[in-house]
């Protein structure tokens, strides 16, 4: 069991590769003279403290400010001394605090001032670090496309773009749940994308001045990679198609390459520090980046030795350089947070290499050097995470070597409440404390081992840290094996119990209830505050399971308690439920069971069940009386009926029902409920007659009932009619509020309806949750919608967004993406109209990856490929984006899709969609090409056709009837596409011409009942603007003439322009633009 | 704030001189030598109190008694008392050792072991306790190696011998006559298991140790069981349960008195499962019904404890699947897994008789979420192994 610990606490531990940034990476903060960053000495270095090192710090002191240079040749650090600050930069964001609200005001604030460069970069960073990584997205892409920067400052967007790509491949990797971790070959690919981004960003860029960030995240990015295949080796991740031995050499070659990039980097820095003089500004900066650099490749050397197998020669000669350059690197930096790096990767390296002594030695001295009291808040993650290995460590080496490094840890795990009195607050912290109680564990100290977990749950849920579920797995992993005398807390076992049941991991949950049960028997207090529940719990993940035997022992088990004290209050209350899910499941049962015997048995089972029921809790509102059973009889055959599509007879039925309601006696126990089903029947004829006005009043009924002011009463019936009439009027209410949008024709209304549902959410959301399971789906669900609306699409996408980001396996995801993706397509649509075309660009963009989402998700799921249909409505999509790329991808896959389906003629279409890429890229020359084999396949009579269509623009009626009747002007998309490339191409003048005839030529063929639709209006946009450029780029006046006649005598009907306008955005402004030009010329 | 640069030349040198000044020590013990020398501690359980008395000097360890110095002064304590003794000369691989074997590593745990006695032979290490020890814990690594190489049977056994050739009467004789028992039956020698048994019985009770004829008479068990000897096995259980209950009368301590109590109920048990285990072989309804009575009579006998109503539960469970009606046996395998989920080994029973259950009713989705669930909860219970 121990080793499991060490398996919980491997996963606990910090990263192979601890994030060195912000800590150790000056590029960051120091981009600007004035920033108060340095390399972060925390001790005077004149102060001359006493120690192993007291011999050369003295030295130090004694060689002043200029410093001076040793006999190794080394500089020796200043005497200055400076304070480790983390950047300032991101106060508007702080942990526990951040809301979406928060986060948006600060995007509208932010993209409204001009401000420097380095702060929109900072706060998209800080806004992917928070998980918003579609917001940060859309912050880099405005400074990569904002005209005003220079472009230098726009490639800054790029490397923004890279590093989500890098943190996109980082969160894959990291990703160990079953359900959502992805393949390996997946994961790669991500990785392939992210490394391709930076690779791109550095090749291109190579002065800028985050280009060192940009390197040393490449090469931290490749060393991640290499990690993360050598846990998928470990974890047995690896497909069938390739072999361990393959990946293993991907592994070590991927920390060389790492470590070689690293050294391409390091060696110049070097240089430029030795040409330097000690204590002067330049200095510093050179011993910034050489520190920087350095530790990189230590830590990717680290991580090469420890990634390959136990006695690889590589691995144990990586290991040992590790060892040889932290006793160079210390000559330098010695005495700073990065010395503090270097003396935990010390440590680790020793440990691998079988070192305990030297192991434990080096890891206590990075977790002890430093104190909360010496005010270098940098320090603090580097040392709790040294604790963390400090106790692993000292465990490993117990079980190997001998107990003696246990004592050791436990001595240094002793002072770190005087050392860090703070220490608990923060997840390093609690990581460290966790670390405290595997060693107790380990040393027999279970009680004391579990009592510290507990503290730790308990910090972690008040401060947020989300360290509250591995401790909650360590807490468990203790339990099984030991800690019988503890005490437990059974209030902290049902955190861990509720977590488990939102994760829908019910035999976990199970299991952590039944530890709520051990921790209340034997106390009646704690049964009814914890133990009673907790069975009934265990019943509802039973029977979600549909465990329905085991979920009726449950049941049956509360059932029993009250059989043996009807005293209990608690008891009394539950077991009015209760009672009746114990019946309900062998009910379940009974229907379930194919053997015929079996499921007759269960069925008299269920019924004894329910007369035990019905003599036992009388007052239960499950139990109605006669008069109420009729009623509840005619609701449900109503609703059933609605079910099964019968609208008319479920219309009569619920009338009828509502006549009974409204005839049982005021006096009755169940009449609050009684008055709920009664407003519940208004709902419902509402809903079938989609009267919106009938809703509105069911739904002011259902808040009239809940405004009641109702007397306290300690009847049991009557109390529980009031919370299911509670209960239905709060579900029913916010149904009704999501309908009426719906039901409501006219627009302001309908944009009214949306925000009502809206407050209605806000005001009775967080009570419909406490009733409805699982229920954050559906409001979140409702509220996009609403948001969508009421117009405010981002924070529809923002929710939608996160809604899938948390739920993956929800089925509201791709819903949701769809919904969203139109409503972008729709604003999208209006930039464009505006003429805001990077607007329009990035929403559809945006549009474009919410709709992949939307349509592969779905099939993916079902293990389908999505269809040729949606394929092209994707291509599309992303085509107008702008994501050339990715619209060629899916178009081909609709293509292969079609030909896979025999559809050929579908196939030779989308030829054309990818020959109208090419025009999209510029390749215009290609596409014509293409396009004009296609227009008149037969070769020898291409030239003859194309020569006549570039002559000039009088085609006879007899030529324009022949073109009409000939295959080519059948095939109209190709006109279309061609049209339009000779139009953007337009190398000569005989383009512009061949334009104008194609235009001509469609405009013809369209059919009459389609004039003035989507594609007339392109064409008319296009004739227009051939015949303007023509006149302008050849001189001839006689074209604009044209360009007047087209469009004023053409769209003379009073609002056709503005209804040219509504169809294709965009095209009344630019008609209007052509006319007006044309007139002045 | 302690500076943390690295020079630690010194400092190694120091602690290389001191070994090589250790080293060069003449092997023989002088004055200043013996105090020196390293000092045992003894954990001993004193009034129902577990104590340990540090800074001794063992002569000699025998389940009768432990002599030892303190001070200049011999002292005695009855081995009765002695729950542990931590030597202070153990080499360094000897903690280790235990710990592998503690932590089902055989292979760690015999190269461990062969270390220990390793020093021993180089004169590392000088008292004899060496040789019995890391004897019998090589056995027991030996014993644990055989799963996946019977030849280690013979090994072990070998190793149990030279460890009580070593001491004859050493407080570890339980280990070693059990691990001589199993290494027996393993290697299909039931006559002289049952012969190691039977010493362990009367070492036990020379000794005073009423856990080691407890131990001797689960063994007999076994033996007979794996014999076919159903009656045999019955009555070891028999056994078991008539001494577990007299000590559990005759206990001075709450604790002792739960301690016998439960091993009374789990050889009542145990008893239980023979006769199903007869019943299951005979296919014979009046064997069936002798173990149906069997089980339904434990309650009554050792009051309704999880650990009696679990195994009566299952056992119940059993005869119905044997007699075709899964889905009666379901439910009582299911009564056993929810109500008393405290008693792991019977849940673990449970899950496993539950996927059979499920197969046999051809419900393979059941049938593997029971499966993983056993694997995942209980990996290291008899039934985790079966499946696997």
């Amino acid at each position: 069991m121990r080793h499991l610990l060490l398996t919980a606490a491997r996963r606990l531990a910090a990263p192979l590769f601890p994030d060195l940034d912000p800590l150790v990476n000056p590029a960051k903060f120091a981009s600007a003279p004035g920033r108060d960053y340095d390399s972060a000495p925390f001790r005077p270095v004149s102060a001359g403290t006493p120690g192993r090192a007291s011999g050369r710090s003295t030295a130090a002191t004694t060689q002043g400010a200029s410093g001076q240079r040793r006999d190794s040749g080394r500089h020796v650090p200043g005497t200055h001394f400076d304070e480790v600050r983390m950047s300032h930069r991101t106060p508007i964001l702080r942990a526990g605090s951040l809301s979406k609200g928060l986060a948006l005001a600060g995007l509208l604030l932010f993209a409204g001032f001009g401000h420097a460069e380095d702060d929109d970069f900072e706060f998209a960073q800080a806004l992917a670090g928070r998980g918003y990584s579609d917001l940060a997205e859309e912050q880099f892409q405005k400074i990569l496309s904002d005209p005003k920067r220079k472009a230098s400052e726009k490639a800054e967007g790029t490397y923004g773009l890279a590093l989500l790509k890098r943190r996109d491949a980082v969160l894959a990797a990291r990703e160990e749940r079953e359900k959502l971790r992805k393949k390996l070959g997946d994961v790669l690919a991500i990785f392939q994308q992210a490394e391709d981004s930076l690779a791109s960003f550095i090749t291109g860029n190579p002065t800028h001045a985050r280009i060192l960030e940009a390197k040393l995240d490449r090469s931290k990015l490749i060393s991640e990679r290499a990690e993360y295949i050598n846990k998928s080796i470990r974890n047995g991740w690896v497909p069938g198609d390739v072999t361990e031995a393959d990946l293993r050499k991907q592994v070590a070659e991927g920390f060389d390459t790492s470590i070689d990039l690293l050294k391409a980097l390091e060696d110049p820095a070097r240089s430029k520090l030795e040409r330097c003089s000690p204590g002067t500004p330049e200095y510093r900066t050179a011993e910034d980046e050489l520190g920087l650099v350095w530790l990189s490749r230590i830590a990717a050397l680290y991580g090469k030795g420890a990634a390959l197998p136990p006695g690889d020669t590589s691995g144990i000669a990586a290991l040992n350089q590790v060892l040889a350059e932290i006793d160079e690197f210390m000559w330098l930096f010695d005495g700073t947070v990065r010395g503090l790096w270097a003396f935990h990767y010390s440590g680790l390296a020793n440990w691998k290499l079988d070192k305990p002594k030297d192991a434990m030695r080096d890891i206590r001295d990075a977790a002890t050097a430093l104190t909360e009291g010496d005010g270098v808040p940098a320090g603090r993650p580097i040392t709790m995470m040294s604790y963390d290995y400090m106790a692993t460590i000292a465990i490993d080496a117990a079980n190997r070597h001998g107990d003696e490094y246990i004592g050791t840890a436990l001595k240094a795990f002793d002072k770190l409440p005087s050392a860090w009195p703070s220490f608990m607050e923060d997840r390093f912290g609690q990581m460290a404390a966790l670390a405290h109680a595997r060693v107790l564990d380990h040393t027999g100290r279970s009680d004391e081992a579990i009592s510290l977990v507990q503290k730790v749950i308990k910090k972690a849920k008040e401060n947020t840290t989300y360290m509250d579920r591995p401790a909650g797995t360590v807490l468990g992993e203790m339990l099984s094996h030991g800690g019988s005398g503890a005490d437990l807390d059974p209030a902290l076992l049902k955190t861990i119990a509720k977590s488990k049941w939102s994760d829908a991991d019910y035999s976990g949950a199970i299991r952590a209830y039944q530890s709520v049960i051990q921790a209340s028997t034997g106390d009646s207090k704690r049964m009814n505050d914890f133990g009673w529940d907790a069975w009934d719990m265990i019943g509802r993940c039973y029977g979600l399971q549909e465990r329905w035997y085991e979920a009726y022992l449950a049941f049956d088990m509360i059932e029993q308690g009250f059989m043996s004290d009807q005293t209990n209050e608690k008891l009394i209350e539950m077991t009015d439920e209760t009672g009746f899910s114990r019946a309900a499941t062998i009910d379940q049962l009974a229907r379930r069971t194919t053997d015929k015997a079996r499921a007759k048995h269960y069925a008299d089972l269920s019924k004894r069940l329910v007369e035990e029921f019905t003599e036992r809790h009388p007052n239960s509102p499950r139990n109605v009386g006669a008069d109420l059973a009729k009623a509840a009889g005619i609701l449900k055959e109503a609703k059933q009926l609605l079910r099964a599509g019968d609208t008319a007879a479920a219309q009569s039925k619920f009338s009828a029902a509502q006549s009974e309601l409204k005839s049982i006696d005021r006096t009755s126990t169940s009449i609050d409920l009684v008055d709920a089903q009664s407003i519940e029947c208004d709902f419902y004829l509402a809903r079938m007659s989609k009267d919106a006005a009938k809703m509105n009043a069911a739904v002011d009924g259902f808040i009239k009932w809940l405004a009641v002011q109702r007397k306290p009463v300690v009847d049991s019936g009557v109390r529980r009619a009031r919370a299911t009439g509670k209960n239905l009027c709060l579900v029913s209410l916010l149904k009704g509020y999501a309908l009426i949008p719906d039901m409501t024709a006219d627009a302001p209304a309908k944009k009214v309806a949306y925000a009502d549902l809206i407050k209605a959410i806000d005001k009775w959301g967080a009570q419909f949750l406490d009733v409805v399971s699982r229920g954050q789906l559906t409001l979140d669900q409702w509220r996009v919608e609403a948001l969508i609306g009421t117009g405010e699409v981002s924070k529809a996408d923002e929710l939608a967004s996160k809604n899938i980001r948390e739920s993956p396996e929800s089925v509201n995801g791709p819903f949701l993406a769809a919904i969203v993706a139109n409503a972008l397509e729709k604003e999208a649509k209006v930039r464009l109209e505006k003429g805001d075309t990077t607007g329009y660009q990035n929403l559809m963009l945006r549009c474009a990856r919410l709709r992949e989402y939307a349509v592969l998700e779905p099939a993916k799921r079902k293990g389908v490929t999505p269809s040729p249909g949606a394929f092209v409505s994707l291509g599309n999509t992303f085509r107008e984006a702008g994501d050339f790329a990715k619209a060629e991808e899916y178009l081909r896959l609709a293509q292969a899709g079609y030909v896979a389906a025999g559809n050929e003629d579908q196939a030779r279409a989308l030829l054309v969609e990818l020959i109208g890429l090419l025009i999209d890229q510029g390749k215009f020359a290609e596409a014509i090409t293409d396009l004009e084999a296609l227009l008149v396949p037969v070769e020898a009579d291409r030239a003859g056709i194309l020569e006549r269509l570039g002559r000039d623009d009088q085609l006879t009626n007899v030529e324009v009837k022949k073109m009409t009747q000939t295959k080519m002007s059948k095939n109209r998309r190709v006109l279309d596409v061609l049209s339009r490339a000779y139009l953007q191409a337009a190398r000569d003048d005989k383009d512009l011409v061949r334009c104008i005839n194609l235009c001509g030529l469609l405009r013809f063929a369209h059919p009459k009942d389609e004039k003035h639709d989507v594609k007339y209006i392109e064409y008319t946009v296009r004739l227009a603007s051939a015949y303007f450029k023509f006149g302008v780029d050849y001189g001839q006046p006689d074209a604009f003439k044209n360009v007047v006649k087209l469009i004023q005598n053409g769209i003379v009907t009073p609002g056709l322009l503005e209804t040219y306008g509504e169809r294709v955005p965009g095209s009344k402004q630019k008609l209007t633009e052509l006319l007006n030009a044309s007139k002045n010329r | 704030m302690s500076s943390i640069s690295r020079q630690r030349v010194p400092m190694a040198l120091g602690v290389a001189t001191l070994a090589a000044t250790v080293l060069a020590l003449p092997l023989a013990p002088t004055a200043c030598a013996a105090q020196d020398a390293p000092t045992d501690t003894i954990v001993y359980v004193d009034g129902g109190a577990r104590k340990t008395r540090a800074g001794v000097v063992i002569d000699s360890a025998t389940y009768d008694e432990v002599k030892f110095k303190a001070g200049g002064r011999s002292s005695t304590m009855s081995g009765t008392q002695i729950l542990e003794i931590q030597w202070g000369d153990a080499p360094r691989e000897y903690g280790p050792a235990w710990r592998s074997l503690n932590a089902r590593d055989g292979e760690a745990a015999r190269r461990n072991f062969d270390a220990c006695l390793g020093a021993l032979a180089a004169g590392v290490v000088e008292r004899d306790w060496v040789k019995e020890y890391a004897n019998i814990g090589l056995g027991e690594a030996y014993l644990m190696l055989a799963a996946q190489d019977s030849a280690n049977l013979s090994k072990a056994s070998a190793a149990f011998e030279l460890g009580l050739k070593a001491n004859a009467k050493s407080l570890l004789l339980d280990r070693a006559l059990k691990g001589l028992a199993e290494a027996a039956l393993a290697a299909k020698k039931g006559p002289d298991a049952l012969k190691h048994a039977d010493r362990l019985l009367g070492e036990g009770k020379k000794a005073r140790r009423p856990s080691w004829e407890l131990d001797a008479y689960f063994l007999r068990a076994k033996v007979h069981t794996a014999g076919g000897n159903a009656s045999g096995a019955s009555q070891a259980y028999a056994d078991a349960e008539r001494l577990a209950a007299q000590q559990a009368g005759s206990a001075k301590n709450p604790a002792d008195r739960t301690r016998f109590e439960s091993i009374r109920r789990t050889a009542a048990a145990a008893g239980g499962w023979v006769l199903l285990d007869t019943a299951l072989a005979s296919k014979s309804s009046a064997d069936f019904d002798k173990a149906r009575l069997f089980f339904q009579g434990l309650p009554a006998k050792f009051g309704k404890v999880p650990e009696i109503l679990s195994a009566v539960e299952n056992a119940m469970g059993v005869i119905k699947l044997s007699g075709g009606d899964a889905h009666a046996a379901l439910e009582h395998f299911q009564k056993s897994e929810v109500l008393y989920f405290s008693v792991s080994s019977e849940v673990a029973r449970s899950l496993y008789y539950q996927a059979q259950a499920w197969d046999q009713l051809g419900d393979t989705e059941q049938k593997g979420a029971r499966i993983r669930d056993l694997k995942q909860y209980y990996p290291k219970s008899e039934w985790a192994r079966k499946v696997n």
